[in-house]
């Protein structure tokens, strides 16, 4: 199959083609909505990227921890660069696509010697550039955030493209003090982009991009609150969709409009007082870390045989703080430092165990939540370091948890049957007892 | 003293977590200052008047407190040097400073914070580059530690305290550096794994203590030959390494290892700090611009070309490049390094390694294995 027009390889046609059928398939279901935008959404990001190849104009990469306003906002006119982040290619590849090419991916990262310990998100995203399909990058971006294997893959790009990284340093802490340190990196970043570019930033442009992201947070909190609703309106498996169109979609119209369709689909939803859990609502839970992209299905499942519904979920936690303020240059490069250090996942796994354990227990509460899935992939050696402190804390909370081991792109780790297992003890043996008290 | 009964000595204080020299210290009503990464700078604590003390596992025997609150998944360095902790062998510490140094050393702090009884806790988030436009948030974390130590043991860290304080470290820098280059000889007058356990030594007693022994051991060196049947000579590189005898394991098999690139080794002891202009700012550039370690961004080529410089120097055959498992910044640096010194055409071998694991029974097949390919490859003949 050809993609714009031409062939394009197996990864990229397997993805369009997934997204095509699954598009097929889901038209017209009302109760698809929301999946469909997204669907929708991974349709434009695919053509987005064969498109940049063809057009020839630069491509800047940057990481999955990072936001793209900046990126967008270079040249005088939409277009001008393509921000790209190679993470998206793996993540569409599980969503929409075969999930085997992500596991042939991580295959070839490691027979050229990548340790099975570095995230699979970067141990495929280095496969895949090894396998010379995605498009040649003319510079990097790289935030150090969420973690150690996003900066392991900054340097492994360097090395492999020959490409010059910018690298925004992420401080520990979350404060004015490192919001400001941020912003000043932000303007060495924009000098930096702007010499291997040859773009210049356009900051009228920049104003309109970050109105478009403040527009697309209107939405995503519109659609968080109504997501609170007892019982959940909407499918669980769109939560961790959102952290796709932050950091792919964010200052772009059409990311608005995927923020804003989630929302309609669950205020019509809550209008017709429908549920996520077809035979009915048992148990609510907050999903704290990584989704299991490798089998969205499993979400399906819970709903359907648990009752178990997850209003909402780390990659979805968007917060007031990611506002741009766009009175001014200063204000906007204040704001989108501030955006970066409060993205989700980037503001969790980064700094205090507090971060974490905070959000955490907040949404257990404002989501009248019966319990917690800490969700441990293997690589997040930062959860998986404070995981005695998280139990306590919700112990304290009297919050119950199940904390279980997976890989969030690759089924061989804890495959499907074995968590669906874990989950139905859980259910059956701690949470439902306790409702029912 | 002879250099067997130096060794000795040396071999006696990294053993444990707690050592007779620091025993002294302490009766005598020192303070040691426990830290976590080679980006802190051990001057600031000697100027504080106390012993900077390099956190490590050496003596754990297990790690079931620490993964009561950690996890497997988490590297054997970690939880060993926190089991330590939560055993209360380390409570001799007034102070534990930490850094985001990886992923699950900041996290080994979280821990260390909440469950120990060391009174003093201080956290740098350190940059993840060592270029310019990041060096004045370097100062200003080293600043607000120093503002820290300040307070909590009241005293005053000056000018003139950082001087002194750069004198003692660069005099046990230059003594290391000494003993180090006997090793490029044919005949080294010590081993790999006796050179680690000096150096390590240096990381865990008062310095004025180790520098008056490392003068010794020199003396007792000085223009030694020690015969040795070795086949080939080893870089060893990567993260932390402070058991010697992995690097007797490789010894053993016939292997010289001639210089440690390591945390423990080489990072803390190459490159002195200048002894001219502002001693804080000089402290602060040695170990942000040194030779940057796995976890600094943008650092690969340096890194590399080092140890291509010192695989000269030393006269190296190859390379062992070993990692602790779990280990996600020294995966990388590796993933980089194998491909390119194998494409460049030197000898590398890498080793994922538990900390603490003993036996070394894999180590030894595979070093044999590599020493017997280097043989092949470059016809030197057996034996040296």
């Amino acid at each position: 199959m050809t993609v714009l027009g031409k062939d394009r390889g197996k990864e990229l046609e397997t993805i369009y083609a997934g997204v095509g059928e699954l598009l097929e398939r889901h038209q017209g279901d009302p109760d698809s909505r929301a999946f469909n935008a997204f669907l929708l959404a991974s349709k434009m990001a695919t053509e987005g990227i064969v498109a940049a190849m063809d057009s020839g104009v630069p491509v800047v990469s940057y990481n999955l921890g990072g936001i793209p306003e900046i990126l967008h906002a270079l040249g005088d006119n939409e277009n001008e660069v393509f921000p790209f982040s190679m993470e998206k290619v793996v993540a569409l590849q599980s969503l929409v696509g075969d999930y085997k090419y992500n596991i042939e991916a991580i295959e070839i990262a490691e027979a050229q010697g990548m340790s099975s310990d570095v995230c699979s998100a970067d141990r495929a995203t280095l496969g895949n550039l090894a396998k010379k399909f995605l498009p040649e990058i003319t510079c990097s971006v790289f935030v150090t955030a969420p973690c150690d294997s996003q900066t392991v893959l900054a340097e492994s790009i360097k090395e492999e493209t020959g490409e010059d990284v910018f690298l925004v340093d992420i401080p520990h802490l979350h404060g004015e003090r490192e919001i400001k340190h941020v912003a000043e990196q932000l303007k060495d970043e924009i000098k930096f982009l702007e010499e291997k570019t040859g773009k210049k930033l356009n900051w009228d442009r920049l104003k309109e991009i970050c109105e478009e992201s403040n527009r697309m947070i209107d939405q995503a909190l519109t659609w968080l609150d109504l997501r609170k609703t007892v019982p959940c309106p909407q499918t669980s498996k769109m939560l961790s969709s959102m952290y796709i169109l932050l950091q792919d979609g964010s200052g772009t119209k059409g990311g608005t409009w995927v923020a804003s369709e989630f929302a309609a689909d669950a205020k019509e939803r809550v209008m017709a007082g429908k549920s996520a859990a077809p035979n009915g609502e048992r148990v609510r839970a907050i999903w704290f870390g990584s989704p299991t992209w490798y089998n969205t299905g499993l979400y399906d499942w819970m709903e359907k045989d648990l009752g178990m519904v997850i209003p909402v979920d780390m990659f979805s936690y968007v917060v007031p703080e990611m506002y741009v303020d766009t009175s001014n240059t200063e204000t906007m490069l204040h704001d989108l430092a501030r955006k970066q250090i409060y993205m989700p996942m980037g503001r969790h796994f980064t700094g205090l165990p507090d971060y974490f354990i905070d959000d955490l227990v907040r949404a257990a509460r404002d989501y009248k939540a019966d319990c917690a899935l800490i969700a441990g992939h293997i690589s997040c050696k930062h959860a998986w370091g404070m995981v005695g402190l998280l139990k306590e804390a919700l112990r304290e909370a009297d919050i119950p948890a199940l904390v279980f081991e997976f890989d969030l792109f690759d089924p061989r780790v804890a495959p499907v049957e074995t968590l669906k297992q874990e989950f139905t003890r859980f259910a059956d043996d701690i949470v439902l007892p306790r409702i029912r008290k | 003293m002879d250099k067997a009964e130096i060794l000795s000595i040396f071999q006696q204080v990294v053993e444990k977590p707690f050592n007779a020299y620091l025993e002294r210290w302490v009766s005598g009503g020192g303070k040691i200052c426990g830290y976590y990464c080679t980006l802190i700078p051990g001057e600031i604590f000697t100027a504080a008047g106390m012993v900077p003390y390099r956190m490590r596992g050496a003596g754990s025997e297990d790690t079931g407190l620490a993964d009561v609150h950690m996890s497997s998944n988490v590297c054997t360095f970690v939880r060993h040097t926190v089991n330590l902790a939560l055993e209360r062998e380390m409570d001799f510490l007034s102070g534990i400073v930490c850094m985001n140094g990886c992923d699950q050393a900041r996290r080994a702090y979280d821990v260390l914070k909440q469950k120990t009884k060391v009174p003093f806790h201080a956290f740098l988030s350190v940059p993840r580059a060592s270029e310019e436009r990041l060096l004045p948030w370097y100062k200003e974390e080293l600043e607000s530690l120093i503002e820290g130590l300040e307070q909590e043991f009241s005293v005053k860290i000056g000018p003139e305290d950082l001087r002194e304080a750069i004198s003692l470290h660069n005099s046990v820098r230059r003594k290391l550096i000494k003993l180090n280059e006997l090793r490029k000889g044919l005949n080294p007058p010590i081993s790999g794994s006796e050179a680690l356990t000096v150096t390590v030594a240096a990381h865990l007693m008062p310095l004025n203590d180790f520098d008056e022994l490392a003068g010794e051991l020199l003396k007792a060196t000085a223009g030694e030959e020690v015969p040795r049947n070795y086949r080939a000579r080893f870089i060893v590189t990567g993260g932390e390494l402070d058991e010697p005898e992995f690097l007797k394991a490789i010894e053993d098999q016939g292997g010289l290892v001639v210089y440690e690139d390591t945390c423990f080794g080489a990072r803390f002891y190459e490159e002195l700090v200048s002894g001219e202009g502002d001693p804080f700012t000089k402290i602060a550039e040695r170990y942000f611009y040194r030779v940057p370690c796995a976890r600094m961004f943008n650092s690969f080529s340096a890194r590399y070309d080092n140890v291509e410089q010192i695989k000269r120097d030393y006269n190296a055959d190859g390379l062992i490049a070993q990692r602790m498992k779990q280990c996600i910044i020294n995966a990388g640096h590796l993933y980089n390094f194998t491909r390119r010194s194998r494409a460049n055409g030197m000898p590398t071998l890498v080793l994922d390694r538990e900390y603490l694991a003993g036996g070394y029974g894999q180590v030894k097949t595979r070093v044999q294995a590599f020493i017997e390919n280097i043989e092949s490859k470059s016809k030197k003949g057996a034996v040296r």
